[in-house]
């Protein structure tokens, strides 16, 4: 308990340090910001000049926007993580006493923690319809298990900060799976249903209707599953 | 001709850093979905791709690089070495400017087969992606790590950021034409539409003396990050 | 080749100057050593004379040019490996040396020959990270002679070897110097300076304590005496005699015609002693 306080210790100070924890608090506020009062600008604008109007679609737009602090944090740790790969830290830490498994639960939980925590915030303050607290908690799951996802995923196929870069730029195309789900019509939608995202969006949708509702949140919270123990896996491996 | 031999190395090495395979499948991506929207939307959805996506990964990539070269200490070799400050610069510039560049003109002939102004488009896209880099170069002399180029970057964007006060019709004012931003935003419209030919020509000169001024200081900044003044 | 006069230089914020008016003199084909404790100002005054900082006063000179004058063509000229290896870890060697290859416009080395120089001729396409710190640190050396410097300078440049790979960095400087190449070699290491160097200097506290050849130094600070081990009655009897008068003493002929010497050594000082005397200091 005292290695994890004195973990928890270093890492607030590191976090302080970098200027992090601001970043980290600023963003999702930024995001939160623009949802809650940009987008309502934005849609006025666009019905006035192109008659285009977005609010049969501010549900579904409000849920993309969930999907970008949950990822961001992932990032941010991932970084951490190549940072001190590239500088050869982890190593270090590895062989201090606290060994490399509790340093990496610890890393992991964290952020995971605090983007479960988000969604609900998020859903408050901008007023996302949803289907009451209790039912958004498997939506709130999912969402909070992208964070170590992307996390893993950089930090297992990155070799570099570098290449940790072009990879989250890569990350960044499943957020263009739920578009898929929701503007295409035929069957072929489900293709875009290997990346998680598509069905946070498609269960959360769906929640009208139990039977499908509970059928794609199940179907969602295994895949997330399947990625995040298959990243864990590879990443335990090495 | 060793910006050349410097180029050719960034070029290289950002292929095998997998920039090229990242940004291809990001154009895919792209050309699927602006495919997919209705026409009315295809321009402006293209806009808003290339604006704040391709022309500025030169700014999103640049600081991982330069990060990278200081952590396993190349930065103090390359140095000792003939190449200037002025030559990193240019190979880092270049080489993300070119890559921005590719990626924009492959979308926009792939989803619409032309480009109205062609002229415009290049000056743009090059000039924006010059600019965004240059701009990350100068923040990432002082930043530590990713995080905190990252965060550190937020300043400078919440200023680059402001002539939306003008784009959500809040106020409204000629000023904003001297913000960048607004400049590249103008071009690429005029790429596509008929625009004033004040604006147009407002917004070259804006541009080129933001990129002017942004290359200038970032090759000041890595002079100085190269003789150690920052440790 | 490089001389430097009254060099002073105060890192930004700090009140003490780290260098306090150093003067010394290399000359051509010189192998010279740079000798002191961590912290003494060593890498302070590399990094100057490789014009890495710049506001220094006072005078330095590298190939007659002032180094607050210098342009990129200096570095045509110049050699340099840090103490610790600086390279693109997810390239080859090959790769590495190909890249900073291109940086000269002057005639460079073939990699394949520097390689095989240092012994890595079989990893030529091996990614760095692949390598070991030892075989790094070789790249690293070899690096410094990609463009066939005149000058070369080498920050520890055996630390972290293998006593046979140590030898061969031994040899490589020896060949380089036959060349005519000039060599500033930073050290805190007290066999490879007194193995290599043509002179050294002793730094510490940002000053200079002395400068001269290992040979004179350990002759002069050395008693000029010899001390002989020998056996006798089945017990190790040791003596020692001034060496002044050594032809005329009659024990010492009787010793070595007994048969019996086990060690003979002449009492030089050897260069830690010699540095502990000088500056009160221990070299770590």
């Amino acid at each position: 308990m005292k290695k994890i306080l004195a973990l928890v210790i270093a890492d607030l100070r590191n976090i302080y340090r970098d200027s992090m924890l601001t970043l980290v608090f600023l963003a999702p506020l930024i995001i939160i910001g623009f949802v809650r009062f940009a987008i309502p600008l934005l849609n006025s604008l666009l019905f006035s000049r192109w008659k285009v109007d977005l609010t049969p679609h501010m549900t579904f737009i409000k849920i993309c926007f969930a999907f970008l602090p949950p990822m961001m944090f992932g990032m941010v740790i991932g970084y951490i993580f190549l940072d001190e790969r590239d500088e050869d830290i982890s190593t270090f830490i590895a062989i201090t006493p606290l060994r490399k498994s509790g340093y990496l639960w610890f890393r992991i939980l964290a952020p995971t923690i605090a983007s479960f925590a988000f969604f609900f915030i998020y859903q408050l303050l901008t007023n996302t319809p949803g289907p009451g607290v209790f039912a958004s908690v498997p939506i709130a799951i999912m969402i909070a298990l992208e964070t170590p996802i992307v996390l893993l995923f950089l930090v297992v196929y990155a070799g570099n900060k570098v290449e940790g870069l072009a990879l989250s730029k890569a990350v960044g195309i499943v957020l263009f799976a739920p578009l898929a789900g929701y503007f295409m019509t035929s069957n072929w939608r489900f293709l875009a249903g290997v990346f998680p995202t598509f069905w946070v969006t498609e269960s959360f949708l769906y929640t009208g209707n139990p039977v499908v509702n509970l059928l794609y949140t199940l179907i969602g919270i295994l895949i997330h599953l399947f990625y995040l123990f298959l990243l864990l896996a590879k990443y335990l491996k090495n | 001709m060793r910006w050349v031999a410097v180029l050719r190395n960034d070029i290289r090495f950002q292929f095998k850093y997998g920039f090229y395979y990242v940004y291809l499948l990001i154009a895919i991506i792209y050309i699927a979905v602006l495919q997919s929207v209705p026409g009315d939307f295809r321009i402006p959805l293209l806009i808003f791709f290339l604006f704040t996506d391709i022309c500025v990964l030169g700014f999103f990539f640049v600081g991982g690089l330069v990060l990278l070269e200081k952590g396993q200490r190349i930065l103090h070799v390359l140095a000792v070495t003939p190449m200037s400050a002025k030559e990193y610069v240019l190979g880092k510039i270049i080489s993300l400017a070119l890559m921005a560049f590719l990626t924009s003109y492959v979308i926009t002939l792939a989803v619409l087969g032309w480009i109205n102004f062609i002229f415009h488009f290049c000056y743009v896209v090059l000039c924006s992606s010059i600019f965004y880099t240059a701009f990350g170069l100068i923040v990432v002399v002082r930043s530590k790590n990713l995080n905190h180029y990252f965060f550190r970057s937020i300043v400078y964007t919440i200023f680059l950021l402001i002539p939306a006060i003008d784009f959500f019709q809040i106020f409204q004012s000629r000023i904003f034409y001297l913000w960048p931003t607004k400049a590249a935003l103008i071009l690429l419209s005029a790429s596509f539409y008929d625009c004033p030919v004040t604006d147009v020509f407002m917004a070259y000169i804006s541009l080129l003396i933001w990129m002017i001024a942004a290359v200038w200081a970032a090759q000041r900044q890595i002079e100085r990050l190269i003789h150690g003044e920052f440790g | 080749m490089i001389q430097a006069d009254e060099l002073k230089f105060t890192y930004p914020g700090n009140a003490e100057p780290t260098l306090k008016g150093l003067n010394f003199c290399i000359s051509p084909g010189e192998i010279f050593g740079f000798l002191g404790p961590s912290g003494a100002g060593k890498s302070t005054t590399q990094n100057i004379l490789i014009g890495l900082l710049k506001n220094y006063s006072g005078s330095v000179k590298v190939m007659g040019k002032e180094l607050v004058n210098i342009s990129g063509r200096f570095y045509e000229n110049i050699g340099v490996a840090f103490e610790f290896p600086n390279l693109y870890n997810k390239f080859t060697a090959l790769e590495n040396l190909n890249f900073f290859r291109s940086l000269y416009s002057e005639a460079t080395a073939e990699p394949s020959k520097l390689l095989a120089m240092v012994g890595l001729e079989k990893e030529l396409h091996t990614r760095v990270s692949a390598f070991s710190k030892g075989m790094k640190m070789r790249l690293n050396f070899c690096r410094a002679f990609l463009n066939h410097p005149q000058v070369v300078f080498l920050d520890e440049p055996t630390a972290g070897l293998d006593p046979a790979n140590a030898k061969r960095i031994k040899n490589i400087i020896f060949e380089q110097k036959k060349a005519g190449v000039t060599v500033f070699l930073t050290t805190h290491d007290m066999h490879v300076a007194e193995d290599l160097c043509d002179r050294v200097a002793f730094i510490v506290d940002g000053q200079l304590r002395l400068i001269d050849s290992p040979r004179e130094l350990k002759l002069k600070y050395g008693r000029k005496m010899v001390r002989i081990e020998y056996r006798q009655n089945g017990k190790i009897q040791r003596i020692e005699y001034d060496l002044e008068n050594l032809a005329a003493n009659k024990n010492f002929f009787h010793i070595i015609q007994s048969g019996q010497i086990e060690t003979m050594h002449t009492l030089e000082a050897n260069l830690d002693d010699i540095f502990i005397q000088t500056t009160g200091r221990d070299l770590i």
